[in-house]
């Protein structure tokens, strides 16, 4: 059984001002879901009738535009020395989304390893619902808005777009091909935050080769040059997880990854060696 | 061109480094852009869109913008206007007075005035005989001073409104009313004082011509160097990242001795030492024009309108020259949507690049210097540098657009006699 894309990726919750309460909103195993609304179809079915949408049901409208949107990837962190803030002020001018203010405090639930999922249950994408509407929004402003709800939710995000192309690059789909220069800089920014990191030298130069994910990814260092063969899928299977560095080695994919366990493959700071590295939950 | 070379690849890793790499950043003027200067660059030469640059570029500025310290600058940019059309322009009657008024404030020179068809202006320079004079002066009526009342011979009377700028060492702008009046007036009342209206003759000639042929790469980096914020500021100080970016896509080859000449006379406009290397004309002039400050005094009425220069009309109103530049005030259309904001290189060369030339040999380039208006019509003044040399008799005047320029011919007068 292939493994989800989610797995190893713990649930996150957010809590949302929406119609003067507090609500929650809970991503979890690969779907985004408002807690306190048990019909968003109803409720948007109401917006469309010119009743005002809940707030909750607008973050789980951009969502799904977003799910796959490239424009994640290039506003979105390219890790931990790449801090990114955005405050619902940070919408576009004329765009006023005060309602949209996650409250203090995200917070993550328990593990979910290996749990199986449904994909998307919550809500359907945007194509689903003829009547939706509401203001057209613009090119950024959609994304801002879902990454204001804080970074664990951003990262969610981000791993929802990856995933989704990830998918689409191994199954050759032809929506890649116009994508490659975009899918490339998405690969190489979070790529070279990672090894500046790992060698601890900002200003380390990275050349980048995205390849295929059938062939054998590697790093190497020549003085102030590290030269990386990573493939995209890199970004789905190691870096949204957290795991691009593991007892200071270097992680290059993954081997195996089933009931809790997983194989990686890391190289060395030294770079002279390569070997498989096991992270088992007890 | 490089069969490989990926220009949407080539910017976004651009992009990539800068986001991560402040280093990026360092060096570089606050108004420099780096990634428009790479995007333009690509585009000039064909290598990649225009408009997906210019996308690029925006989303990477709102990313930079959401970083800690991000520069939020290029977020002024992002929303689109529609393009403007083109409106019909008439050349005003332009009549250069050399008239000076003293009113109990200190003094007004009124440099010309520009009787159009849609407004009068009065182009002046103002000087208070004690600070702040100016400002809390009244007029007739209890009007503020900067509102004078102007009066044609038909006795049409309409109020004007002070626009330009200044300070202690006076103001510049100009006396503008809602309407206008009278083209044919034989004089103009300013509140109490009556200015003659006397015509002269002065033959300006305007011609719309195709711009010689050049590689575009190598018209672009002569385009970049003499494109110029700002007066005071120069430019120059990123073409650095242009001829990466040409010698990247293979449309420049690594030792091409342009590459170096390029870089000299950037160094030289930014007022650097350039180690006793020669630069080639018009920069020498430019930049051995920095310290002169013996312009001459006056104006002179232009009063052209030219055929449209890649589908853009210029009405040139006056000239102004003081000792340490010159200035010409204009009116496009349509309005020069790019060119209005002052602090963007912009990806696409859609603004007009001013230059002029005299008979001496002599060579000018032109920034813009208090602009507005909207996409139809835009109008304002160029400032030009270094300031007219006293013996010029002839200025050529020239507006490069992308595939056409403008050139205006003005004849210069005899200043001793003028002032």
């Amino acid at each position: 059984m292939t493994e989800s894309w989610w797995s190893w990726l713990l649930p996150v919750e957010v809590p949302l001002e929406c119609g003067g309460e507090l609500h929650h909103l809970r991503w979890e195993d690969g779907s985004l879901a408002a807690l306190d609304h048990e019909d968003p179809e109803g409720e948007r079915a109401l917006g469309a009738l010119g009743a005002e949408r809940p707030a909750c049901i607008e973050i789980l409208d951009a969502w799904a535009r977003h799910a796959d949107d490239l424009g994640v990837l290039t506003l979105s962190s390219r890790g931990m020395a790449d801090p990114v803030q955005v405050e619902v002020e940070d919408q576009m001018p004329g765009r006023g989304m005060n309602r949209i203010r996650p409250a203090r405090g995200v917070t993550s639930a328990t593990p979910a390893a290996a749990r199986g999922g449904s994909g998307w249950t919550a809500f359907a994408p945007l194509g689903a619902h003829p009547m939706m509407q509401g203001p057209s929004p613009g090119p950024f402003e959609g994304i801002t808005k879902l990454m204001a709800l804080g970074g664990a939710m951003s990262q969610r995000l981000v791993a929802t777009v990856i995933a989704a192309w990830s998918d689409r690059v191994a199954a050759g789909d032809e929506a890649v091909e116009g994508h490659v220069p975009t899918l490339t800089a998405a690969l190489y920014g979070r790529v070279t935050s990672s090894v500046r990191s790992w060698l601890s030298d900002a200003a380390l130069e990275v050349e980048l080769e995205m390849i295929p994910a059938s062939e054998s990814p590697s790093i190497n260092l020549e003085g102030q040059l590290a030269t990386v063969r990573l493939p995209f899928l890199w970004l789905s299977e190691i870096w949204v997880r957290d795991l691009s560095v593991v007892l200071n080695w270097f992680v290059l994919r993954t081997i195996s990854s089933d009931q809790g366990e997983l194989q990686l493959l890391a190289i060395s700071p030294n770079f002279s060696e390569v070997r498989p590295i096991t992270i088992r939950l007890d | 061109m490089d069969p490989d070379f990926d220009a949407e690849l080539y910017l976004r890793l651009f992009e990539e480094r800068a986001l991560l790499d402040q280093r990026q950043w360092r060096g570089r003027a606050p108004w420099d852009q780096p990634a428009d200067e790479v995007a333009a660059a690509l585009v000039a030469v064909g290598a990649l869109d225009a408009d997906l640059a210019e996308e690029i570029v925006d989303q990477y500025a709102l990313a930079q913008g959401l970083r800690p310290g991000g520069r939020q600058m290029p977020r002024m940019r992002g929303f689109s206007q529609p393009p403007g059309k083109q409106v019909p322009l008439t050349a005003p009657r332009v009549v250069a007075t050399g008239w000076t008024l003293e009113p109990e404030w200190g003094n007004v020179r009124i440099h010309y005035v520009s009787l159009g068809d849609r407004n009068t202006a009065l182009a002046i320079t103002a000087t208070e005989s004690a600070g702040q004079s100016l400002m809390h002066s009244q007029g007739p009526g209890g009007m503020p001073i900067t509102q004078p009342q102007l009066t044609d011979d038909q006795g049409t009377t309409q109020i004007a409104h002070f626009s330009g700028g200044g300070g202690s060492g006076g103001y510049n702008g100009r006396l503008v009313t809602p309407l206008p009046l009278s083209k044919t007036t034989g004089w103009i009342e300013v509140g109490e004082s009556r200015i003659e209206l006397a015509d002269v003759e002065f033959p300006v000639r305007a011609l719309v011509e195709p711009l010689p042929s050049m590689d575009p790469a190598v018209r672009h980096i002569w385009r970049r160097l003499s494109t110029f914020h700002h007066r005071h500021f120069r430019s120059g100080s990123s073409i650095d990242l242009t001829l990466e970016a040409f010698v990247a896509a293979g449309v420049l080859a690594p030792d091409d001795p342009l590459i170096e000449e390029a870089l000299h006379v950037s160094l030289a406009m930014s007022g650097n030492p350039t180690s006793g290397a020669t630069i080639p004309e018009p920069w020498a002039s430019l930049v051995a024009g920095t310290h002169r400050f013996d312009g001459p005094t006056g104006a002179v009425a232009i009063s052209v309108v030219t055929a449209p220069v890649d589908g853009t009309v210029i009405c040139a109103e006056g000239l102004i020259s003081t000792p340490d530049s010159f200035q010409v005030s204009i009116v496009t259309s349509p309005g020069e949507l790019n060119g209005s904001h002052p602090f963007r290189t912009g990806v696409k060369n859609v603004a007009l690049a001013w230059s002029a030339e005299d008979d001496r040999g002599n060579h000018h380039v032109g920034s813009m210097n208090g602009w507005g208006g909207g996409p139809d019509l835009s109008e304002g003044s160029i400032e030009f540098w270094p300031p007219i040399h006293p013996q010029a008799r002839e200025l050529k005047l020239v507006a490069t657009a992308t595939t056409e320029r403008a050139v205006i011919t003005v004849p210069l007068p005899d200043w001793d006699t003028e002032e």
